[in-house]
């Protein structure tokens, strides 16, 4: 077993070390490939974290019909909270709020005296944005209710942020996952050219087709990963670098926590060395099925 | 005791997909143990006929039996089983530039997942066997045609294979060395091993005096037990008028070539 795996990496170490500007090439273009799509991935985390985060203050309200007793806004606040699509609840009195206004605006007292005007409220948090207007719509229904306030443009608006962030990046980093595909595709039927000798002579003695292919699948992987190394050698400093300028001249804050970064190289070595194994893949596959340019063109 | 077929063609055509009609009709059996050439001028289906043992092309009729297996019907293990039994010789020797003679033989080993123990032992026995054992270092291009030809035959033994393939495997080489390789395959005949060989090498043919296979055609036309090269129609048992086609589509190919 040991020995096989020896000969697999020692094949694929001497092919590599046999077509170097071939190997330098494929590593280059994988890595231009995962640079753009690492930039394009970041951009998007950190649009996605921004609008959550936006999200996350969204709350509305659920104002009480002034004829509720204590008790009914009590029973009326725990069945909103026990709703699957509810995050969170807080009841804000009518003295809470009228104490909240009056601290606010000191002046009013002068006009309204001490009628408290406001109803009980309830400020709810949605799990997600789009249940949103459903839970407006059938709170609104309730008896108990009188009405439903919300900011329902910054909804809008956000929810198709949110979208419109996601799907350029989805189309983006598509073309960029089949453009590596392609690279890789192309640079292992290249490699399978300048051996087609030796993968004669491998199957003309013998050899299963998963020994053929063993090498070959190894090299793409390795192409893959070498691809990888580099895209994160470049995407690392230019982020941090991203960083620093968005917080000198936005005053905002970028995703630029350990976890994340780790997440972020993991995902980017994961990809580039999966790319490799299925253009790899892709390559061998037809090579093998067609066994006449096997053997015929040795 | 009764023969032992190891190789058996069946009412065997091929056509390629390009339309040539390769083989047709092919009927023969090649018994263990046996030292057989097919002849013919060139594109008459002796290559064809080569390819099929080893299952480099499939036949689009008929069968082609190996040691009892229809290997037509072999799927992708079943082939690479099926070449473990079968070693093949080739006239332009396929070995590899960038490895040394050990190393050919090392690599084509490895492939076919042998012990690295037994590799050592197996690859310092075939090399005594094929007279490389001095020049274990030495690359592809410096070996002499011979030479060369010695390690594709070595290639060829590494997994003890009871049937040698040989297609004109004295076509590049010069009357002398193609003798020393004759004697090798004779050597390795004499061990058991059965050998088919295709060759233009008349000398060959008509010193051996083993079995001839004439090919014309795409077809058998004649199957003589110590026969010769250009066999004469009238001293062949089992002759008809068609084997004055080969021996005069014979002559007519070598003077072309000429």
């Amino acid at each position: 077993m040991i020995s096989r795996l020896e000969f697999f990496i020692s094949e694929t170490f001497m092919s590599i070390r046999r077509h170097p500007a071939m190997a330098f090439a494929a590593a280059i273009c994988v890595a231009a490939a995962l640079f753009v799509a690492g930039m394009v991935g970041l951009v998007v985390t950190n649009a996605s974290s921004a609008v959550d985060s936006a999200i996350n203050r969204v709350v509305f309200s659920v104002y009480c019909k002034t004829t509720l007793k204590d008790d009914e806004v009590q029973k009326l606040l725990q069945h909103i909270k026990s709703m699957p699509n509810v995050e969170s609840a807080k009841l804000v009195t009518k003295k809470e709020a009228w104490d909240n206004e009056m601290e606010a605006h000191p002046d009013w007292k002068a006009t309204l005296g001490d009628d408290n005007p406001y109803p009980d409220r309830i400020d709810v948090k949605p799990k997600m944005l789009n249940k949103m207007a459903a839970l407006e719509l059938e709170m609104k229904a309730w008896p108990q209710v009188s009405s439903v306030g919300n900011d329902s443009e910054l909804e809008n608006v956000l929810g198709k942020t949110r979208d419109f962030v996601s799907r350029i990046g989805l189309i983006i980093g598509f073309i960029l996952v089949a453009l590596s595909l392609v690279i890789i595709h192309h640079t292992i039927e290249l490699t399978l050219y300048a051996r087609r000798k030796e993968i004669n002579i491998m199957s003309l003695v013998g050899a299963t087709p998963a020994t053929v292919a063993m090498p070959f699948l190894l090299e793409g992987m390795i192409y893959g990963l070498l691809g990888a190394i580099i895209a994160l050698a470049l995407l690392s400093p230019m982020y941090g670098f991203l960083v620093k300028i968005v917080k000198l001249n936005l005053n905002a804050n970028l995703l630029s926590n350990s976890a994340f970064l780790v997440q972020g190289s993991t995902i980017v070595i994961i990809a580039g060395v999966s790319l490799g194994l299925i253009g790899s893949l892709l390559s061998i596959g037809k090579f093998l099925r067609n066994p006449r340019s096997r053997i015929t063109n040795s | 005791m009764a023969e032992q077929p190891v190789i058996q063609f069946n009412h065997v055509s091929v056509a390629y997909p390009n339309g040539v009609q390769a083989l047709t009709d092919m009927n023969l059996q090649v018994n263990k143990g046996e030292f057989i050439f097919f002849v013919g001028p060139s594109g008459q289906g002796k290559s064809t006929a080569m390819k099929l043992l080893y299952r480099e092309v499939k036949p689009t009729k008929g069968s082609v039996m190996v040691e009892g297996h229809d290997v037509g019907y072999l799927k992708a293990l079943g082939v690479a089983r099926l070449r473990r039994r079968i070693g093949v010789v080739f006239q332009d020797f396929r070995l590899l530039e960038y490895k040394t003679v050990r190393e050919n033989l090392v690599f084509a080993m490895q492939v076919v997942d042998t012990p690295p123990a037994i590799i050592r032992r197996r690859v310092n026995e075939l090399l005594e066997q094929v007279g490389l054992a001095e020049r274990t270092k030495a690359f592809p291009q410096q070996l002499s045609g011979g030479e060369q030809q010695r390690l594709c035959i070595a290639r060829a033994l590494i997994n003890h294979p009871p049937i040698l393939l040989a297609d004109e495997p004295t076509g590049n080489l010069d009357p002398e060395t193609s003798t020393d390789i004759i004697k090798l395959l004779e050597a390795i005949n004499l061990k058991g091993t059965t050998v088919v060989m295709a060759t233009h090498d008349r000398e060959v043919v008509d010193r051996l005096q083993k079995r001839v296979i004439y090919f014309l055609d795409g077809a058998v036309v004649g199957d003589i037990s110590e026969g010769s090269y250009y066999q004469p129609a009238e001293s062949a048992d089992n002759t008809d008028a068609t084997l004055d086609a080969v021996t005069a589509a014979e002559v007519d190919d070598t003077e072309a070539m000429s």
